[in-house]
């Protein structure tokens, strides 16, 4: 989730690539036959299939970009379809390129119903935000070294990491459950049953956070298209200057994003009352320089003598 | 206690104390005599608008000094010792931070901001930070120190935001946010006591809310110069009592 496109990873397209592993698909069984010991055997299957076979990642990242390019205010130096298929080739290659997360989002689709594969692929997703938080702050750091906006507007995008992280918590509980229901049951129809229920229950949750991205996606190519003067620095500017922007359609989008993000946070509020109770460690340096200069009036805020 | 028999209107400072766990046993004991004697705790808009902008306000001022003053400083001492800014820092660096630090203090020292100054908070915040990392004997270059110290910011106020909106925003906690006009004159009377902006704002919230509920309304504050200092002009005058946390349960049973 870094604010510079070039350094993302496929994961950066999460809500995209959570719906493409975990709802786009169906339990289906297939009836094999197999050589034992020189004797045939029938054995059943339960695997899954896609409900939508021809929409792959790469029309879902197109799609995206297209609706985002669709919906704001362009320099004239820059083509809309020509930005659609670099920022959405950008996304592919890293899909591409990402062997290990591209594996485990397949392999759901091939799993046979043994073990669980619909969890594993979520642990992966939280594992994966887990390790490489680091990275996403460094990133946002680094962005805001190299800009002259507030630090705010960075630490705002921090927390929609954050949100994120909660996000696929809450789906880990919802399809730890579901799953386990679902290979519990005895017969296809049982599972099929199941199964519809759990994709019933986390869908409206991919979906949410799937309008949450899109605006906080939006909002962020908005600030680097109007920072890049050719196709080739867009995805990486190396400067982020917030006079470059008209203010009034950079408010419409932080605006939009910060209402899309409440909206988010409260709707995964419902899932679980405690994703928000955080421990802030009151004796930590920073947090002790904070609290106290947070308390001083305003107008002590200022190194002018 | 069977019903609520009056009711707290809570200053900005109460709520980023809460937050930012400062003042605990006053706060706790406050929201203990609240949960106890069943006693909602209020905030209005305007003390809402406030938390959150002074939490926003002090990032964006320390983002700025790390940016600017922080980073020149540091490229300008090197550029006079001819090092670049990849080479590791050392005691040099930290030199050069305590004569910026110490022109500052000299120029606070004749204004009139007190003791807590920022500068003395920021500069033990920095110090204390590059300290540690050589006393570990860690390197660092100027680069990643400045890095190092936005993430450490970015990481701190994210948190904040998730505490804020637990409290303020989505009311999962103690507080309920009160939607209130207030009346031109008691903002005026006031201010005529002394009484500025948005202080007069937050009082006159809960002025409204007594007089127009008629329950018993105490507004709670930690704010002793701005506020508690004038508690007897600003009773006398619209007959609201302002108190600490301490004592708020004592102004209503």
């Amino acid at each position: 989730m870094t604010f510079t496109t070039s350094r993302a990873t496929s994961i950066d397209y999460k809500g995209s690539a959570l719906r493409y592993g975990l709802i786009d698909i169906r339990p289906i069984e297939i009836v094999e036959t197999i050589k034992k010991f020189g004797l045939k055997f029938k054995r059943t299957i339960r695997t899954f299939e896609s409900i939508k076979p021809p929409e792959s990642y790469a029309d879902l990242v197109t799609f995206q970009n297209e609706t985002i390019f669709g919906t704001i205010e362009m320099p004239k130096w820059f083509d809309a379809d020509k930005l659609v298929k670099t920022f959405s080739q950008c996304s592919i290659d890293s899909y591409e390129n990402d062997i290990e997360f591209k594996k485990m989002a397949e392999n759901v689709k091939k799993a046979e119903r043994k073990g669980r594969p619909l969890l594993l692929f979520v642990q992966f997703a939280k594992n994966r935000l887990e390790s490489s938080r680091d990275c996403y702050l460094e990133a946002e750091a680094e962005r805001f070294l190299e800009s002259n906006f507030p630090l705010s507007f960075f630490n705002k995008l921090v927390v929609f990491d954050n949100t994120y992280y909660d996000f696929v918590k809450i789906l880990e509980e919802r399809v730890r459950i579901g799953e386990f229901y679902a290979s519990c049951a005895r017969n296809l129809d049982m599972y099929k049953k199941k199964f519809a229920q759990m994709r019933r229950t986390i869908s409206p949750i991919i979906d949410q956070m799937d309008k949450c991205y899109f605006s906080y996606d939006r909002l962020k190519k908005y600030v680097l298209v109007w920072n890049a003067k050719d196709y080739k620095e867009v995805l990486n500017p190396k400067f982020l200057d917030f006079k470059n922007l008209d203010f009034s359609e950079f408010e419409k989008h932080y605006n939009d994003y910060n209402m899309m993000l409440q909206e988010t946070r409260e709707f995964l509020l419902r899932y679980n009352s405690d994703i928000l109770v955080k421990e802030l460690v009151s004796k930590e340096s920073t947090t002790n320089m904070f609290s106290k200069l947070v308390m001083l009036p305003s107008s002590s805020k200022t190194l002018e003598g | 206690m069977s019903s609520s028999v009056g009711c707290f209107f809570l200053d900005t400072c109460i709520i980023l104390s809460d937050i930012l766990k400062e003042d605990t046993p006053r706060i706790e004991k406050l929201k203990k005599d609240s949960s106890f004697h069943k006693i909602p705790c209020y905030i209005s808009i305007s003390v809402k608008k406030e938390s959150y902008e002074k939490v926003q306000e002090t990032l964006n001022f320390l983002g700025n000094v790390v940016r600017e003053t922080i980073k020149y400083q540091l490229e300008e001492s090197r550029k006079k010792r001819n090092i670049t800014l990849e080479t590791s820092m050392n005691s040099d660096d930290i030199k050069a931070l305590e004569d910026l630090f110490s022109s500052y203090q000299n120029a606070m020292r004749t204004s009139k901001i007190g003791l807590a100054s920022p500068i003395a908070l920021i500069e033990e915040w920095i110090i204390s930070f590059l300290g540690e990392k050589m006393a570990k004997g860690v390197t660092i270059d100027v680069n990643q120190f400045l890095l190092e110290l936005v993430k450490k910011l970015l990481e701190l106020t994210s948190l904040i935001e998730d505490l804020y909106d637990e409290l303020v925003t989505f009311q999962k906690s103690f507080v309920q946010t009160k939607d209130i006009s207030v009346d031109a004159v008691i903002i005026k009377t006031l201010q005529s006591i002394g009484i500025h902006k948005p202080d007069d704002y937050h009082i006159a919230s809960a002025f409204s809310h007594q007089t127009v509920t008629k329950e018993k309304t105490v507004f709670v504050t930690l704010d002793f110069n701005s506020i508690l200092s004038k508690r007897d002009l600003i009773l006398k005058q619209i007959n609201l009592v302002c108190c600490d946390p301490l004592y708020a349960l004592y102004h209503i049973i």
